[in-house]
């Protein structure tokens, strides 16, 4: 499949379009509260199936009760318990969901990826990208911002390791580049940076119109690493543009790849800006997205804060990118 | 304005693998442990971050060496004895960064030995274009005909065809093999056994580790004109990265004899996961390959001149600084100092203060010094003077004028002790990326520097300003150990051990020597021993080595020093003092008798 297109809209928009249907409907049932957040609003009737995705690990904690007693209400939704870091699960679940869908129709698919893990969404995006279908697959792509109170605390960095899919390609010994989604966990950047060791280190903040304080706390979190590992020019783009920070991380890229053999994302900051990454690595293979997995720090219960956004990404039968 | 910029970019980038070629080899400090490196043998580097090991493995590789102008660099690329071939740590091939742990399926190793075999490639096509530019400069005709040969040659080992007539070519089709790799081992994932793979990709480099590698030299050092005596070392970066089964498998290349092939790996200290092999026979130490540790404080330099002293902490500083400078492209600069910009240490490099008793250096040691220290003090001084200052004076002058400093600071801002050039070298441990992001932070944050005209001039920066840089740096460098592996742990154990020194040297009346260092019983193999190996990985520690084997890092009961750079964050004196046993810090235990260091 070809990624033809990326579109954003206001999540209102999708809530309140009652004449648009999707044929599979797919939410995360976890620990945040956030996680039914759009499921609640939405009219179901819009889905001709319902998947839910529950992480398996952790079960019950915090609002994962609540949730599934939710999710357990919904008529006909199918569920499948996946690992959050499983991407071979995922992949499971979409054939299981895939087969009972016509191949030759184009398909449409909604998800609520607001409490997924990268690793889900991600496997999401590439199993719609090698998919053999042979109409087009447009994928919608639902976001609600979460409210963080209180300290952020450090993640503890064990492992770096590709998103599974995005591994980008081992072209020479030529430089390398890393572009930085930064979010509020400083730390955490700096473990990443020593590790992979880039040749030229760029940052991406996100800002929120809405939360005006919100730009301002990144940069003050950022500022060192900024200013002292990496190229002090700074992309800012709002959180809900997933389209205008595609766009502008496909221009970066192709600048970057005059000069550098090798580029990594690496996403700390809000998921639409780590989707518009991944969105990115799909129409450039040399891109790896780069994780980092540690000891999770203890979960919190996120709620949705009531902003959102709806990426609508298009997928067109044809040679997979190049 | 453009000098502005040089000047700066000059200390802006303080990885090796942001510079390009020439910035990595005119901003280049060669070290001895180099010109070891520099042989028909097989090495393991081990180095904290930053210690410089990239800069190492680059600087092997002959689009390096051949531009590094150093006879010794000259005599190897012109008797073609070596032909280095670098291969960067990258995610791409390694697609984990992975602990240790890491256990990996059958498909997984195979997955990593295809694509190592083909970042070997990638990494012999660099080579191969240093050594046809060098090799056939006087003919193009000779240089093109060479190159179309080697190209249709490694075109059908590693492709299984011969349409590639130029390493351009190649490359290319190295990358879209890659390509179509990425995308068969995706659908393998996605679809599992329920759909047919089709055939393999790239089925050429699903053979032996560095096989492809192999043939490449064989066919490189034919058509290259290199002799049956040409060393070919091959410089993997970072292997830290690795776990310790892919370790298992690279080792077993240096157990076995590998023809013309040498291998040169760099690791942080303790990342070098274990000597076994895939063979029944483990690997040895010192017989089938040797260790190269770089975080020594007595870093062995070409010979020093007169002029810049017999220290090698600041000769080492001052000769990046130099170097950079000059790499700045700006004449004027390569005659700066670090001295004109820092000045002098007052805590590190005072000599002939005045210590009559009724001088202010003898009013401080009577007021912070112990009993015994005072006693011994007068002693000395009414006896022989010279005793004097070498066994007492010269030891706690720096002591004194830090504790001093502290007590009548009203903030940090304020005190301006830790300044100066030496200081700086000192404070950054030997570490080439601490010291120059250090000098970065420097020239950013002062706006002495804000015009080229301020910059042409070079003054030297009020120390005030340097103490409040290298105090920030000193916590930010703490506390950035938060986001590592065992992180909170780490900051834990760090900053009480830090918190514990800091109180011996200004809660408590001080000798001739501040605690500095830690005891620590590794052979343990606890948690804090994880610890203790994960701080000194990432620069925090410094083990206290055997002179006699300065390249074995410790493993049952040894000393740590705490970073220099830590310092001023703790307010201690950077200079190697007492040791005092871990365990009993951790418990809180109150200050006894240290252990001499």
């Amino acid at each position: 499949m070809q990624l033809l297109s990326v579109r954003t809209s206001n999540i209102k928009e999708l809530i309140d379009d009652k004449s648009s249907f999707f044929d599979l409907a797919i939410f995360a049932c976890g620990y945040e509260s956030r996680c039914t957040a759009l499921a609640r609003v939405l009219d179901h009737s819009r889905f001709s199936k319902m998947a839910r995705f529950t992480f398996k690990e952790l079960k019950g904690i915090l609002s994962g009760e609540e949730s599934k007693r939710y999710y357990d209400e919904v008529t006909y939704i199918q569920d499948f318990e996946i690992r959050g870091s499983d991407d071979v699960g995922v992949y499971e679940a979409l054939r299981t969901l895939d087969a009972q869908i016509d191949p030759d129709k184009p398909l449409r698919v909604f998800v609520d990826y607001s409490s997924m893990s990268r690793v889900w969404y991600g496997a999401i995006l590439n199993f719609f990208r090698h998919s053999s279908r042979s109409g087009r697959v447009e994928l919608s792509l639902g976001y609600m911002a979460g409210e963080y109170r209180g300290e952020v605390r450090a993640n503890h960095v064990e492992v770096i390791s590709a998103v599974p899919g995005f591994e980008g390609i081992a072209a020479g010994s030529g430089s390398s580049s890393a572009m930085f989604a930064l979010g509020f966990d400083p730390w955490c950047a700096y473990a990443i940076l020593e590790r992979i060791e880039p040749d030229q280190a760029w940052t991406l903040l996100a800002e929120r119109p809405d939360l005006p304080e919100y730009l301002a706390r990144a940069k003050n979190l950022n500022r060192d690493f900024i200013e002292n590992y990496a190229n002090t020019r700074v992309l800012v783009h709002p959180t809900f543009d997933v389209e205008g920070v595609f766009g502008s991380l496909c221009e970066w890229v192709a600048r970057e790849l005059s000069q550098t053999s090798d580029i990594a994302f690496i996403g700390l900051g809000p998921k639409p800006h780590i989707l518009s990454m991944m969105l990115t690595a799909i129409r450039f293979p040399e891109v790896s997205i780069v994780q980092a997995r540690g000891r999770p720090v203890s979960p919190r219960d996120v709620k949705a804060q009531g902003q959102g956004v709806c990426a609508s990404v298009t997928f067109v039968p044809g040679l997979i990118q190049h | 304005m453009t000098d502005l910029i040089s000047i700066k970019r000059a200390f802006e980038v303080d990885n090796a693998r942001n510079l390009n070629t020439d910035e990595v080899v005119s901003t280049f400090v060669p070290s001895e442990v180099f010109w070891r490196l520099l042989s028909p043998k097989n090495h393991i580097v081990l180095g904290a971050r930053g210690s410089g090991k990239t800069a190492l493995a680059r600087m092997l590789s002959h689009s390096h060496l051949s531009k590094f102008d150093d006879e010794k660099a000259r005599s190897a690329i012109k008797g073609k004895k070596f032909v280095g071939i670098y291969v960067p740590a990258r995610i791409s091939w390694m697609g984990t960064h992975s602990s240790r742990r890491e256990i990996h399926t059958q498909h997984d190793l195979e997955t990593f030995v295809w694509k190592l075999n083909l970042a070997t490639c990638f990494a012999f096509l660099d080579a191969a274009q240093s050594c046809l530019l060098h090799y056939f400069s006087h003919s193009l005709e000779a240089r093109l005909a060479a190159e179309v040969k080697l190209c249709r040659r490694l075109g059908i080992s590693w492709l299984g065809d011969n349409t590639s007539t130029s390493l351009h070519d190649l490359r290319n089709a190295l990358f879209d093999l890659d390509f179509q790799k990425k995308i068969q081992l995706a659908q393998v994932r996605i679809y599992g056994d329920t759909q047919p793979i089709g055939k393999l990709i790239g089925v050429h480099l699903h053979t032996d580790l560095f096989e492809p590698l192999r043939n490449a030299i064989e066919h490189g050092g034919e058509i290259l004109g290199l002799g049956s005596n040409t060393a070919w070392l091959l410089c993997i970066d970072e292997i830290e990265f690795l776990s310790l089964h892919q370790h298992k498998i690279i080792n077993t290349f240096l157990r076995e004899h590998s023809g013309n092939l040498y291998f040169k790996l760099t690791t942080m200290p303790y990342r070098h996961y274990t000597l076994d092999t895939q063979m029944s026979v483990p690997l040895s130490a010192g017989h089938d390959f040797e260790y190269l540790y770089l975080d020594n404080h007595e870093i062995k330099l070409d010979e020093p001149t007169s002029d810049e002293g017999t220290e090698t902490l600041p000769i080492f500083a001052s000769r990046i600084f130099q170097k950079r400078l000059a790499a700045s492209g700006i004449k004027i600069f390569s005659r700066k100092s670090l001295r004109q910009l820092l000045g002098q240490s007052r805590l590190l490099d005072s000599e002939q203060e005045d210590w009559s008793e009724d001088s202010e250096n003898f009013r401080l040691l009577t007021e912070y010094c112990n009993e015994a220290t005072i006693e011994r003090a007068y002693a000395l001084i009414r006896t022989d003077k010279k005793r004097f200052r070498d066994q007492i004076g010269r030891k706690v002058h720096g002591l004194l004028l830090l504790k001093n400093a502290v007590r009548y600071s009203s903030g940090r801002a304020q005190m301006s002790v830790y300044s100066g050039a030496s200081l700086f070298a000192r404070c950054s441990d030997g570490n080439p990326r601490t010291f120059i992001t250090l000098i970065n932070t420097l020239l950013w944050s002062t706006k002495m520097f804000s015009t080229t005209e301020d910059l042409l001039s070079l003054r030297q920066i009020p120390p005030q300003t340097q103490t409040r840089v290298l105090t920030e740096y000193s916590g930010t460098f703490l506390r950035r150990i938060q986001g590592e592996e065992v992180g909170a742990e780490l900051y834990q154990l760090i900053t009480q051990v830090g918190k514990y020194m800091e109180s011996r040297m200004h809660s408590e009346k001080i000798g001739t020597d501040g605690v500095s260092s830690i005891d620590v019983d590794l052979s343990l193999n606890d948690n804090v021993s994880e610890l203790i190996k994960a701080a000194v990985g990432l620069g925090y520690l410094y083990p206290s080595l055997n002179p006699k084997d300065p390249n074995r890092l410790p493993q049952g009961r040894a000393t740590f020093q705490l970073g220099f750079v830590l310092a001023p964050h703790f307010k201690l004196f950077p200079r190697k003092g007492k040791a005092r046993d871990l365990s009993s810090i951790l418990r809180g235990e109150p200050a006894g008798q240290g252990t001499l260091f």
